[in-house]
């Protein structure tokens, strides 16, 4: 550690400080240490796409503001993330003051690459300080690095730390108390005298605009490589033609403009390492590289892919079974109790109908979103998602989409909104765009209570090949028919409207770990509380609004219809019911009925609320229902007409498909409109992606029909 | 009749409730960058 552990502040007042590093670093845990903010806390690169803010106390009095800048290679201002970094560090973000400080963290583990971020940083001219962390695995992996040799290269205050057991955050925080009354960095690389003289007018032009001679250096390196300068620059006079005229010249020198700021920082980053990192014994194969070697297997690796994951969703089904049933009994008890309790009115039916047999019924599925989110944390803390990543990148690349694709359509199976937004480190306008459209065809935890709902009521619990549940089996067909139609659909839109040339994946591949419980139960929890304030807020205002439409207009039914009759007949002639009937003839083909037609088109507001929509239907049909599930009352629904089983098998699957590829999700359109340009031209994207899903699910619904009528499969 | 203005009542918030979630998601649309967009319940932080 350095002198500064020892040090007081002399420093008052508050400050800004950004965090800025490469993905994958322990940024985000860094962060998390350092303000007490709860955040997640990924195990793959890119997890931080969002500008995210915290606090916290200086020890010398006054506030620490920290900025969580998005995880990012270089400040070559290629992709919109690492615009973000740039902009804010310059001072050029709206509504974002220019910091103080900035905190580099490097890992210690990959120093070598993650020198090419923070050599450009110091270079701003910014007080920096650097949080070497994961010093303790660079130690244990034989990799000595000397601070002080470090220090004196760098010429800013480096701090061993480790973010995930809080050590070095004292001696960070005083670091960051004192960067600015540290003498300032001035890190000039050398380039050279031809090279030099090349570059001179342009750094010229750059400290008449205003920047300091370190940062005007730096700028006039990194401004080479960008297809153009950033519009405070670009309204500079003369910056554009000085850029161009210096390109010129440096080509005239004999080197490449556009790769000569690489070479000359891998080159300074060389020199660096060869005096401040020291490898004590030779990299050997470690235990990670032989999982790897089976994992990364071109045969091996796929198959234990799909086992691991098959072997997740029939846990969904086999852990969650005595949980859920524990739920429903409560659910029903509360609703017999309630009906029970109050005297038969509007109220009660409200309570019963409304709330409980439709917003509570979705609580039933909690379980099965905690256990698949636990088994999904799990994979990613121990560090084996990455490796999927990667996996799933050769298949990417075949049909045309960049590497970088892979961490948001992963993410995807999590909510489809923040996946539309980490596409934001994806660079090419277009592979961004190809990215987006296909990216909700990956199965959010949002269908998972329907696909649970139609699975446990109509699949039956009967074992393929004599390991695996067919639940289980039938839930993962949803997940990979949905990844399946992302890639095919991400090929169609490559070879159409998106041609361009694909750009591979490259990911680095954190060593394999235990997951921390802390971690994995903070994963869980997240998921957990978004699912209940979903059901509390959303999915509970609409299993109001959809008890009211189907209770009013009241019809007059004659009194000597049974019960359960005269229900029915005022469920008809209700708004909801009218409002179904008109939409039936689209979903008839499919074997749907009008009651399943209008929970699709409710369900827009969230996927959920089609399971509501149905329980709230259900029990208005059938007041005597309320103490049985949702599950009962649809295996035992009849056709009106007929008095045959209103549904099955077929319509569970044909349902579940439409599910799998149809974009019933606001949330979801309104991101992909700000996303992809926002106004008329998001809303023409929003448009061709809603459209395109819509005509595939019912598509795919009526193929699934027309087959399994042909082979008898029943209704 | 009190609990008919009761239920009335609990309808019309959760109307008013929808349309507001409705509305906030347009309006998100049209914003550029900095987050929005999703509402609390999405899992993006906002």
């Amino acid at each position: 550690m350095t002198s500064l552990a020892s040090s007081t502040s002399a420093v008052s007042s508050d400050l800004r400080v950004a965090l800025i590093g490469n993905p994958n670093t322990g940024k985000s845990t860094l962060f998390n240490a350092l303000t007490g903010l709860r955040q997640k806390v990924g195990n793959y690169a890119g997890v931080t796409v969002e500008r995210v803010e915290g606090r916290y106390r200086r020890p010398a009095g006054g506030e620490v503001t920290l900025i969580d800048l998005p995880g990012t290679y270089s400040l070559t201002a290629l992709s919109p993330d690492e615009e973000i970094a740039l902009a804010v560090l310059l001072g050029q973000e709206e509504d974002v003051p220019r910091p103080d400080v900035v905190v580099v963290i490097a890992d210690a583990l990959h120093l070598e690459r993650n020198l090419f971020l923070a050599s450009q940083v110091i270079g701003l001219g910014l007080p920096t300080v650097m949080a070497l962390n994961q010093f303790d695995a660079a130690e244990a992996a034989g990799i000595a690095i000397d601070v002080p040799a470090l220090i004196a290269a760098l010429g800013i205050a480096v701090i061993p730390t480790v973010a995930t057991r809080g050590d070095g955050l004292d001696a960070l925080r005083r670091a960051i108390d004192q960067a600015r009354s540290f003498p300032p960095a001035d890190l000039r690389l050398p380039l050279g005298e031809p090279i030099t003289a090349a570059l001179a007018p342009l750094v010229a032009k750059l400290e008449a605009s205003g920047l300091e001679a370190p940062a005007a250096h730096m700028q006039a390196l990194r401004l080479l490589a960008v297809p153009s300068p950033e519009p405070h620059l670009r309204s500079v006079p003369g910056v554009p033609e000085a850029v161009e005229t210096a390109r010129a010249a440096v080509a005239a020198a004999g080197r490449d403009p556009y790769r000569l700021e690489a070479e000359v920082r891998y080159a300074w980053i060389d020199e660096v390492v060869r005096g401040a990192v020291a490898r004590e014994r030779p990299a050997g194969r470690t235990m990670s590289d032989r999982l790897d070697g089976v994992l990364l297997h071109r045969v091996w690796g796929p198959v234990v892919f799909l086992t691991l994951l098959g072997l997740v969703f029939q846990a969904v089904f086999a852990w969650a079974t005595p949980l859920m049933d524990g739920i429903e009994s409560a659910v029903s008890a509360v609703g017999t109790w309630v009906s029970g309790a109050m005297p038969d009115g509007l109220l009660r039916g409200l309570l019963v109908e409304g709330v409980i047999g439709g917003a509570a019924s979705v609580l039933v599925f909690l379980p099965q979103i905690a256990i698949l989110f636990l088994l999904l944390g799990i994979l990613e803390d121990s560090g084996y998602m990455a490796r999927a990543a990667l996996l799933m990148d050769r298949l990417m690349r075949a049909v045309g989409l960049p590497g970088r694709s892979v961490i948001p359509l992963i993410s995807g199976y999590a909510c489809a909104v923040p996946a539309i937004m980490s596409t934001r480190t994806i660079a090419d306008p277009k592979d961004r765009l190809a990215t987006i459209l296909v990216l909700p065809l990956t199965s959010c935890s949002a269908r998972l209570p329907v696909y649970t709902l139609l699975i446990g009521a109509f699949v039956p619990a009967t074992l393929v090949g004599g390991v695996f549940d067919l639940r289980g089996v039938t839930l993962f067909s949803m997940y990979a028919i949905g990844t399946v139609m992302a890639l095919v659909m991400a090929w169609v839109f490559r070879r159409t409207l998106l041609k361009g040339p694909v750009r591979p994946l490259i990911l680095e591949l954190p060593p394999y770990r235990l997951p921390r419980v802390r971690n994995l139960l903070l994963t869980v929890w997240h998921r957990v509380r978004l699912f209940l304030q979903r059901a509390g807020t959303v999915i509970l205002a609409l299993s109001v609004v959809l008890w009211a439409l189907a209770t009013w207009p009241r019809t007059a039914v004659s009194p000597e219809l049974p019960p359960a009759a005269a229900a029915e007949a005022q469920l008809e002639g209700s708004a909801l019911g009218h409002v179904g009937k008109a939409l039936e003839p689209l979903v008839r083909p499919l074997g749907f009925d009008w009651k399943i037609g209008v929970s699709i088109a409710a369900s827009f507001a969230a996927r959920e609320v089609f399971v509501t929509t149905m329980g709230t239907i259900y029990g208005v049909s059938d007041p005597d229902a309320e103490s049985g599930s949702l599950r009962e009352a649809l295996i035992s629904a009849r056709d009106p007409d007929t008095g045959t089983p209103a549904y099955g098998a077929l319509t569970a699957v044909g349902l579940m498909v439409f599910y799998v590829f149809a974009l019933m999700c606001m949330s979801t359109v309104a991101i992909t409109v700000r996303e992809t340009g926002g106004g008329m031209v998001g809303a023409k994207w929003a448009a061709i992606q809603f459209a395109y899903m819509l005509v595939l699910a019912w598509v795919a619904a009526y193929v699934v029909r027309v087959v399994g009528l042909a082979n008898g499969w029943g209704v | 009749m009190l609990q008919q203005w009761l239920v009335l009542l609990i309808v019309a918030v959760a109307v008013a409730y929808t349309g507001r979630r409705l509305w906030r998601s347009v309006e998100a649309s049209r914003k550029k960058k900095s987050g929005g967009g999703c509402g609390p319940d999405c899992g993006c932080g906002e």
